[in-house]
């Protein structure tokens, strides 16, 4: 849930919880209060009644202004102490009953004793009451509103800036050797925010750059060491006085330490395309990559051992020339690897996008995993499984959409150029 | 023809030029650093550097260029750990002729060192003869007992690095690297190589040569030729 709506809902609920409570609270007092106020004029007419009793010997009920008087003859012993009462009385006009106050009490008068009760309509109490309610759940649901849009607002201006830096850290990419800049704030809290975050990040960043470091210096001293053990074991196989059994040690040695610094010339690469290393573009036309690399390749064609089919339609992006040329060579790598014996290796440039094929049984790995480093297949013990990361890794260097697909035994990865690529105009 | 060797570790370098001296075919002189290098430069006239980039004492690219800026015809072979292709660039703009990026086959270097120095001979001459075979590296012809052989452009190249590196053991891994490229590992099988070599052996006996290509069993093959 998000922080406003969170904060909105609470704010909410507590304000419906308070005004609810609120409302019933100054209900009832208002109610209590009018009833009082009610029971201090019944108070204070029953005082003036006798004296207008006195004046008039009417048998008859009284109407007092908007009092209604009701006179019951009393035995002359009983008295009854003036009592309040709530009561309905008949409203014939209405019809119907409607609620009264009233003040009962005896009184005599000439030697007669009355039993006297004076109602007073709650009709328009009643009615003030509820004005009143209504009213004030009015103006109070008109507050609730008014503090709900000033926690928006106040949430919108407060918590701007830390929305921004929040936007900033997930669109904040280790590789991109930039520092994160983040926005500040007199936040206290953000503030500080800010300061762990920023330091983490250059904590971080520093460990990232020590470790491609390691990794790219430590791949180039590797070379010297490995090429000194090639060289050995290249001279014991001119050796003369080796059995055939130490000519193969000798050999194996060879081609297993070759693999090593094929290894090791790979992850080199890689750091040095992470490490930005190949910025400087030019005009790259593929029909010439396509060219070289296949010509590298030629003595394979020519054993029979593959065929090769092109497509080509002319494609020009603005790239680096090495990288081109490395992802073209490692694509065609990976289909020649994968591909079948004498099968046949498909490769089209159509509308920008390239497409190079090669039939061969299904995966033996999840489809997702084909990109991962040293990801191999079952049969590829010679592979270094840095040849399709290599690939991925240019991909995502120039941001170009890389696909991979399996359609009636034929493996297919496209790779789409059209963000990259110079149109031509056609005259 | 003489060679100078630039590498400072001392191990390969010692390697190299128990490799390049083993059929007599070259003179090799050994500098562990710039120093040396340079002295060396100056005294003798080289027909080919070879020459390592990072020295303890100096940059091998100083020596290519003090060496053209004396007017220096030697063939020059950069060999460097280093596979950035500025790099590359560089040493060829300084006046190299070739890039060789560590580590590599011995073969390979002297195939590169052999078809370097014919490139650059001045008379014109490049031609190789053994016994019956005539190899002419510019028209890239060859003869077998006056009778021309159509070969592939791979057969070729498979011929010329045999012939290069007559007399020694050459891997199957270094054939295949040679004829493909140095991206060669990926490749689930080297059978290829089997296959040239077929060819080219089926063409040079059918056109009456003798078969000098000896297989040696698991790990390549050697030209056997006096």
């Amino acid at each position: 849930m998000k922080l406003l709506t969170k904060t909105s809902l609470i704010i909410l609920t507590i304000s419906i919880i308070v005004v609810y409570a609120g409302n019933l609270i100054f209900f009832h007092i208002s109610k209590q209060m009018i009833e009082d106020h009610i029971d201090n004029e019944l108070t204070n007419q029953m005082h003036k009644l006798p004296a207008f009793l006195e004046q008039s010997d009417s048998k008859q009920d009284y109407i007092l202004l908007d009092y209604e008087v009701e006179k019951e003859p009393l035995k002359k012993s009983a008295t009854i102490e003036p009592t309040f009462l709530d009561t309905v009385l008949y409203d014939a006009e209405k019809d119907k009953y409607l609620p009264y106050r009233a003040i009962k009490f005896s009184h005599s008068v000439n030697n007669e004793n009355h039993k006297i009760t004076i109602f007073k309509s709650l009709l328009s109490s009643d009615k003030l009451v509820k004005r009143f309610a209504t009213v004030s759940i009015a103006a109070v649901a008109f507050i609730v509103l008014l503090i709900y849009m000033m926690n928006q607002y106040v949430f919108e201006k407060i918590w701007s800036p830390f929305f921004k830096n929040l936007r900033k850290v997930e669109n904040y990419d280790i590789k991109n050797d930039e520092k994160l800049q983040l926005e500040s704030s007199e936040i206290e809290e953000f503030e500080k925010l800010n300061k762990v975050h920023t330091e983490m990040v250059e904590r971080i960043q520093k460990d990232f750059t020590n470790l491609k470091d390691l990794t790219a210096s430590t791949s180039h001293e590797l070379q010297t060491p490995l090429a000194v053990i090639k060289g050995k074991a290249e001279l014991l196989l001119q050796s003369n006085h080796l059995s055939e059994e130490d000519l193969n040690t000798a050999n194996t040695i060879l081609n297993t330490t070759k693999r090593l610094a094929q290894l090791n010339q790979s992850l080199l690469l890689i750091s040095r395309i992470e490490n930005n290393q190949y910025e400087e573009r030019v005009e790259v036309d593929f029909n010439e990559v396509l060219n070289r690399v296949t010509q590298n390749y030629e003595a394979l064609f020519d054993a029979g051992q593959y065929q090769l089919t092109l497509d080509i339609n002319p494609l020009k992006v603005w790239m680096n020339q090495v990288l081109a040329d490395v992802l073209i060579s490692n694509l065609l790598k990976n289909a020649l690897m994968h591909g079948r014996k004498g099968g046949e290796i498909s490769i089209s440039i159509k509308n920008g996008v390239f497409t190079i094929c090669n039939p061969g049984e299904p995966l033996s790995m999840p489809k997702e995993d084909l990109f991962k480093r040293f990801a191999k297949g079952s049969g590829d013990k010679n592979s270094t499984g840095l040849g399709l990361e290599i690939v991925q890794e240019i991909c995502n260097y120039y941001k170009i959409p890389i696909t991979y697909d399996y359609k009636t035994k034929l493996h297919c990865f496209s790779l789409d150029f059209n963000s990259l690529s110079i149109k031509t105009i056609n005259n | 023809m003489r060679i100078l060797l630039i590498e400072d570790e001392k191990e390969l370098a010692n390697s190299i030029v128990e490799y390049l001296v083993k059929d007599k075919q070259y003179n090799c002189d050994l500098a562990l650093d710039f120093t040396t290098a340079s002295e060396l430069c100056a005294i003798y006239e080289y027909d080919c550097l070879i020459v390592d980039i990072g020295l303890p004492d100096g940059s091998g690219f100083d020596i290519i260029k003090n060496a053209r800026n004396n007017g220096s015809k030697a063939g020059i072979i950069i060999i460097s750990a280093r596979d950035a292709l500025d790099h590359r660039i560089d040493g060829l703009n300084l006046g190299a002729d070739d890039y060789l990026v560590k580590p590599f086959h011995f073969s390979e270097l002297n195939a590169r060192i052999h078809s370097l120095i014919r490139r650059l001979k001045s008379d014109g001459n490049s031609e190789l003869i053994f016994n019956e075979i005539f190899l002419d590296s510019q028209s890239r012809q060859v003869k077998v007992h006056n009778t021309p052989i159509e070969f592939t452009k791979s057969e070729y190249d498979l011929l010329y690095y045999l012939i290069t590196n007559r007399n020694q053991v050459i891997s199957k891994t270094s054939i295949a690297e040679h004829l493909v490229g140095e991206h060669v590992d990926i490749l689930s099988s080297l059978d290829f190589v089997y296959l040239h070599i077929k060819n080219l052996r089926k063409k040079l006996t059918e056109a009456g040569c003798n078969d000098y290509i000896k297989t040696v069993y698991g790990v390549g093959y050697k030209f056997l030729i006096q």
